[in-house]
Protein backbone atom coordinates (compact mmCIF):
# COMPACT_ATOMS: atom_id res chain seq x y z
CA UNK A 1 0.00 0.00 0.00
CA UNK A 2 1.40 3.66 -0.75
CA UNK A 3 2.18 5.55 2.24
CA UNK A 4 0.19 8.36 2.34
CA UNK A 5 0.65 12.15 2.11
CA UNK A 6 1.28 14.67 5.02
CA UNK A 7 -2.68 16.05 3.77
CA UNK A 8 -4.01 12.61 3.70
CA UNK A 9 -2.24 11.55 7.18
CA UNK A 10 -4.06 14.83 8.62
CA UNK A 11 -7.70 14.16 7.19
CA UNK A 12 -7.34 10.65 8.83
CA UNK A 13 -6.75 12.20 12.25
CA UNK A 14 -8.64 14.49 11.78
CA UNK A 15 -11.28 11.91 10.69
CA UNK A 16 -10.57 9.80 13.68
CA UNK A 17 -10.53 12.40 16.07
CA UNK A 18 -14.45 13.76 15.23
CA UNK A 19 -15.36 10.14 15.33
CA UNK A 20 -13.96 9.25 18.46
CA UNK A 21 -15.39 12.78 20.16
CA UNK A 22 -18.65 11.90 19.25
CA UNK A 23 -18.81 8.56 21.08
CA UNK A 24 -17.08 10.00 23.80
CA UNK A 25 -20.01 12.64 23.84
CA UNK A 26 -22.61 10.26 23.47
CA UNK A 27 -21.21 8.38 26.81
CA UNK A 28 -20.47 11.67 28.91
CA UNK A 29 -23.94 12.42 28.63
CA UNK A 30 -25.18 9.03 29.53
CA UNK A 31 -22.99 8.84 32.21
CA UNK A 32 -23.97 12.36 33.50
CA UNK A 33 -27.77 11.03 33.55
CA UNK A 34 -26.85 7.98 35.12
CA UNK A 35 -25.15 9.53 38.22
CA UNK A 36 -27.03 8.51 41.15
CA UNK A 37 -25.61 11.56 42.99
CA UNK A 38 -26.43 13.90 40.22
CA UNK A 39 -23.04 14.89 40.75
CA UNK A 40 -20.46 15.91 37.80
CA UNK A 41 -17.01 14.66 36.84
CA UNK A 42 -14.55 17.48 35.93
CA UNK A 43 -11.75 15.47 34.65
CA UNK A 44 -13.16 14.73 30.94
CA UNK A 45 -13.84 18.31 30.13
CA UNK A 46 -10.32 19.25 31.13
CA UNK A 47 -9.05 16.70 28.66
CA UNK A 48 -11.55 17.41 26.61
CA UNK A 49 -10.51 21.45 27.29
CA UNK A 50 -6.53 20.25 26.26
CA UNK A 51 -7.39 18.16 23.02
CA UNK A 52 -9.10 21.65 22.03
CA UNK A 53 -5.93 23.29 22.76
CA UNK A 54 -3.98 21.44 20.57
CA UNK A 55 -6.46 21.61 17.91
CA UNK A 56 -6.70 25.10 17.52
CA UNK A 57 -2.78 25.23 16.99
CA UNK A 58 -3.38 22.90 14.12
CA UNK A 59 -6.15 25.06 12.73
CA UNK A 60 -4.11 28.31 13.17
CA UNK A 61 -1.36 27.03 11.18
CA UNK A 62 -3.70 25.40 8.82
CA UNK A 63 -5.62 28.89 8.05
CA UNK A 64 -2.16 30.66 8.47
CA UNK A 65 -3.21 32.56 11.81
CA UNK A 66 0.12 31.58 13.11
CA UNK A 67 3.27 30.93 11.71
CA UNK A 68 6.04 28.54 13.13
CA UNK A 69 9.09 30.12 11.75
CA UNK A 70 11.79 28.58 9.19
CA UNK A 71 12.56 25.67 11.73
CA UNK A 72 9.63 23.97 12.00
CA UNK A 73 7.33 21.90 9.45
CA UNK A 74 4.10 22.88 9.33
CA UNK A 75 2.56 19.41 8.24
CA UNK A 76 4.88 17.73 11.25
CA UNK A 77 3.27 20.18 13.67
CA UNK A 78 0.11 19.68 12.46
CA UNK A 79 0.18 15.77 12.71
CA UNK A 80 2.40 15.74 16.12
CA UNK A 81 -0.48 18.32 17.40
CA UNK A 82 -3.09 16.21 16.10
CA UNK A 83 -1.76 12.88 17.87
CA UNK A 84 -1.51 14.77 21.08
CA UNK A 85 -5.32 15.79 20.89
CA UNK A 86 -6.05 12.04 20.24
CA UNK A 87 -4.20 11.36 23.54
CA UNK A 88 -6.17 13.83 25.99
CA UNK A 89 -9.35 12.73 23.94
CA UNK A 90 -8.71 8.95 24.98
CA UNK A 91 -7.89 9.92 28.78
CA UNK A 92 -11.35 11.90 28.67
CA UNK A 93 -12.99 8.85 27.22
CA UNK A 94 -11.78 5.94 29.79
CA UNK A 95 -12.25 8.64 32.61
CA UNK A 96 -15.72 8.59 31.16
CA UNK A 97 -16.34 4.96 30.55
CA UNK A 98 -14.93 4.48 34.11
CA UNK A 99 -17.76 6.60 35.49
CA UNK A 100 -20.35 5.49 33.34
CA UNK A 101 -19.23 1.56 34.61
CA UNK A 102 -19.32 2.49 38.38
CA UNK A 103 -22.70 4.43 37.50
CA UNK A 104 -24.10 0.68 36.12
CA UNK A 105 -22.60 -1.62 38.85
CA UNK A 106 -23.90 0.83 41.52
CA UNK A 107 -27.42 0.70 39.89
CA UNK A 108 -27.74 -2.77 39.41
CA UNK A 109 -26.31 -3.62 42.72
CA UNK A 110 -28.71 -0.74 44.29
CA UNK A 111 -31.43 -2.43 42.14
CA UNK A 112 -31.45 -5.88 43.61
CA UNK A 113 -30.55 -5.00 47.11
CA UNK A 114 -34.17 -4.15 48.81
CA UNK A 115 -35.41 -8.10 47.18
CA UNK A 116 -34.82 -10.87 49.31
CA UNK A 117 -32.80 -13.92 48.09
CA UNK A 118 -36.28 -15.79 48.09
CA UNK A 119 -37.68 -13.21 45.93
CA UNK A 120 -34.64 -13.48 44.01
CA UNK A 121 -34.79 -17.22 43.23
CA UNK A 122 -38.51 -17.52 42.35
CA UNK A 123 -38.61 -14.49 39.62
CA UNK A 124 -35.12 -14.04 38.81
CA UNK A 125 -33.59 -17.13 38.79
CA UNK A 126 -30.84 -16.32 36.13
CA UNK A 127 -30.02 -13.68 38.74
CA UNK A 128 -27.84 -16.41 40.36
CA UNK A 129 -27.11 -18.37 36.75
CA UNK A 130 -26.59 -15.39 34.45
CA UNK A 131 -26.66 -11.68 36.06
CA UNK A 132 -24.12 -11.94 39.12
CA UNK A 133 -21.81 -13.95 37.27
CA UNK A 134 -21.69 -12.11 34.19
CA UNK A 135 -21.49 -8.95 36.41
CA UNK A 136 -18.44 -10.28 37.94
CA UNK A 137 -16.69 -11.48 34.78
CA UNK A 138 -17.27 -7.72 33.09
CA UNK A 139 -15.65 -6.43 36.72
CA UNK A 140 -12.62 -8.21 35.64
CA UNK A 141 -12.78 -7.19 32.13
CA UNK A 142 -12.87 -3.86 32.64
CA UNK A 143 -9.85 -4.09 35.57
CA UNK A 144 -8.07 -5.61 32.48
CA UNK A 145 -8.69 -3.29 29.99
CA UNK A 146 -7.82 -0.23 32.77
CA UNK A 147 -4.40 -2.11 33.10
CA UNK A 148 -3.44 -2.56 30.03
CA UNK A 149 -4.44 1.08 28.66
CA UNK A 150 -1.58 3.44 27.03
CA UNK A 151 -3.31 6.50 25.21
CA UNK A 152 -0.11 6.35 22.89
CA UNK A 153 -0.23 2.53 22.07
CA UNK A 154 -2.01 2.01 18.46
CA UNK A 155 -3.78 -0.70 20.15
CA UNK A 156 -6.31 1.98 22.70
CA UNK A 157 -9.20 2.26 19.95
CA UNK A 158 -9.95 -1.32 20.25
CA UNK A 159 -9.56 -1.37 23.95
CA UNK A 160 -12.36 1.33 24.18
CA UNK A 161 -14.15 -0.56 22.29
CA UNK A 162 -13.57 -3.20 24.14
CA UNK A 163 -14.88 -1.50 27.37
CA UNK A 164 -17.35 0.44 25.28
CA UNK A 165 -18.62 -3.24 24.72
CA UNK A 166 -18.36 -4.51 28.29
CA UNK A 167 -20.66 -1.33 29.13
CA UNK A 168 -23.61 -1.92 26.93
CA UNK A 169 -23.95 -5.33 28.43
CA UNK A 170 -24.17 -3.34 32.17
CA UNK A 171 -26.34 -1.71 30.77
CA UNK A 172 -28.69 -4.51 29.14
CA UNK A 173 -28.15 -6.53 32.60
CA UNK A 174 -29.41 -3.47 34.08
CA UNK A 175 -32.75 -3.28 31.61
CA UNK A 176 -33.23 -7.04 31.93
CA UNK A 177 -33.53 -6.80 35.70
CA UNK A 178 -35.52 -3.42 35.73
CA UNK A 179 -38.02 -5.40 33.55
CA UNK A 180 -38.70 -7.84 36.35
CA UNK A 181 -39.25 -4.99 38.83
CA UNK A 182 -43.32 -5.14 39.35
CA UNK A 183 -42.85 -9.48 39.57
CA UNK A 184 -40.36 -8.78 42.22
CA UNK A 185 -42.15 -6.03 43.98
CA UNK A 186 -45.62 -8.69 43.91
CA UNK A 187 -43.08 -11.34 45.25
CA UNK A 188 -41.89 -9.23 47.96
CA UNK A 189 -45.26 -7.82 49.07
CA UNK A 190 -46.77 -11.55 49.32
CA UNK A 191 -43.94 -12.59 51.32
CA UNK A 192 -44.26 -9.59 53.55
CA UNK A 193 -47.87 -10.35 53.82
CA UNK A 194 -47.29 -14.53 54.78
CA UNK A 195 -44.51 -12.98 57.18
CA UNK A 196 -47.21 -10.94 58.80
CA UNK A 197 -49.90 -13.76 58.81
CA UNK A 198 -47.49 -16.18 60.64
CA UNK A 199 -46.30 -13.61 62.61
CA UNK A 200 -50.17 -13.21 63.76
CA UNK A 201 -51.06 -16.08 63.90
CA UNK A 202 -48.31 -17.01 66.57
CA UNK A 203 -49.26 -14.52 68.31
CA UNK A 204 -52.87 -16.08 68.55
CA UNK A 205 -51.22 -19.18 69.78
CA UNK A 206 -48.57 -18.00 72.37
CA UNK A 207 -51.77 -15.83 73.68
CA UNK A 208 -53.90 -18.80 73.85
CA UNK A 209 -51.35 -20.28 75.57
CA UNK A 210 -50.96 -17.65 78.32
CA UNK A 211 -54.84 -18.47 78.78
CA UNK A 212 -54.74 -21.79 79.42
CA UNK A 213 -51.21 -21.34 81.57
CA UNK A 214 -52.96 -18.93 83.73
CA UNK A 215 -56.19 -20.99 84.10
CA UNK A 216 -54.44 -24.08 85.37
CA UNK A 217 -52.32 -22.41 87.92
CA UNK A 218 -55.63 -21.18 89.40
CA UNK A 219 -57.12 -24.64 89.17
CA UNK A 220 -53.96 -26.24 90.72
CA UNK A 221 -54.80 -23.65 93.44
CA UNK A 222 -58.28 -24.24 93.86
CA UNK A 223 -57.70 -28.28 93.75
CA UNK A 224 -55.01 -27.80 96.06
CA UNK A 225 -57.20 -25.45 98.35
CA UNK A 226 -60.10 -28.13 98.02
CA UNK A 227 -57.76 -31.40 98.59
CA UNK A 228 -56.92 -29.25 101.37
CA UNK A 229 -60.04 -28.60 103.14
CA UNK A 230 -61.18 -32.07 102.76
CA UNK A 231 -58.24 -33.13 104.55
CA UNK A 232 -58.83 -30.77 107.16
CA UNK B 1 0.14 40.63 18.11
CA UNK B 2 2.07 39.38 14.97
CA UNK B 3 1.63 35.42 13.60
CA UNK B 4 4.70 34.43 15.01
CA UNK B 5 3.89 35.81 18.44
CA UNK B 6 0.68 34.28 17.64
CA UNK B 7 2.27 30.79 17.26
CA UNK B 8 4.29 31.37 20.80
CA UNK B 9 1.01 31.96 22.89
CA UNK B 10 -0.78 28.56 21.38
CA UNK B 11 2.31 27.11 22.11
CA UNK B 12 2.04 27.72 25.77
CA UNK B 13 0.62 25.01 28.38
CA UNK B 14 -3.66 26.09 28.83
CA UNK B 15 -3.20 26.30 32.21
CA UNK B 16 -6.39 24.05 33.26
CA UNK B 17 -8.27 23.25 36.75
CA UNK B 18 -5.48 20.99 38.47
CA UNK B 19 -6.88 18.60 41.27
CA UNK B 20 -10.34 18.93 42.29
CA UNK B 21 -10.28 19.49 46.08
CA UNK B 22 -13.34 20.83 48.08
CA UNK B 23 -11.73 23.85 48.12
CA UNK B 24 -12.21 24.22 44.60
CA UNK B 25 -15.75 23.41 44.67
CA UNK B 26 -16.47 26.24 47.63
CA UNK B 27 -14.83 28.54 45.30
CA UNK B 28 -16.76 27.65 42.51
CA UNK B 29 -20.20 27.64 44.48
CA UNK B 30 -18.51 31.37 45.71
CA UNK B 31 -18.36 32.79 42.38
CA UNK B 32 -21.16 30.94 40.39
CA UNK B 33 -23.01 34.41 39.71
CA UNK B 34 -20.18 35.51 37.74
CA UNK B 35 -20.14 32.51 35.26
CA UNK B 36 -23.15 30.42 32.87
CA UNK B 37 -22.71 26.63 32.46
CA UNK B 38 -23.39 23.59 34.30
CA UNK B 39 -25.79 23.45 37.25
CA UNK B 40 -23.85 21.04 38.89
CA UNK B 41 -21.02 22.71 38.53
CA UNK B 42 -21.69 25.69 39.70
CA UNK B 43 -23.96 24.20 43.02
CA UNK B 44 -21.21 22.54 43.61
CA UNK B 45 -22.54 18.97 43.12
CA UNK B 46 -19.17 18.18 41.39
CA UNK B 47 -16.60 14.97 42.62
CA UNK B 48 -13.37 15.68 44.07
CA UNK B 49 -10.45 13.71 42.48
CA UNK B 50 -10.23 11.57 46.27
CA UNK B 51 -14.03 11.45 46.30
CA UNK B 52 -14.09 9.56 42.61
CA UNK B 53 -11.02 7.33 43.71
CA UNK B 54 -12.75 6.46 46.63
CA UNK B 55 -16.23 5.56 45.28
CA UNK B 56 -14.44 3.70 42.29
CA UNK B 57 -12.91 1.43 45.12
CA UNK B 58 -15.99 1.14 47.23
CA UNK B 59 -18.10 0.26 43.79
CA UNK B 60 -15.47 -2.23 42.65
CA UNK B 61 -15.29 -3.90 46.17
CA UNK B 62 -19.13 -4.02 46.43
CA UNK B 63 -20.60 -7.94 46.39
CA UNK B 64 -24.03 -7.88 44.26
CA UNK B 65 -26.92 -8.52 47.42
CA UNK B 66 -27.21 -12.21 48.34
CA UNK B 67 -23.87 -13.46 46.14
CA UNK B 68 -22.12 -13.44 49.70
Amino acid sequence: MAEMSDGEKIEALEHGLIELYIRLKKSFILAEETDPKFKHFLQPPSEIAKAYDHLNRTRAVQLRISDLGPDRNPEEYIVDNLGKAKGHLYRAYFDILDWLAMNLRESIAGFFAPYSAESLRTVVPEYFTEIAPVMDEVSVSIAKIRNEKDVANSGTLKLLEEYEEKIEVLRNLLNQARRKSPGLNEHEERLMAEKARLSEERQKKDQEKLIRDILLVFLGVALTGFIAWLAS
Amino acid sequence: MNAREKANVLDERLPLLGKVTLETIAETKRLNSRFRGSVRVSTGRVYTDDEFQARRKRVLNTKLPHMG
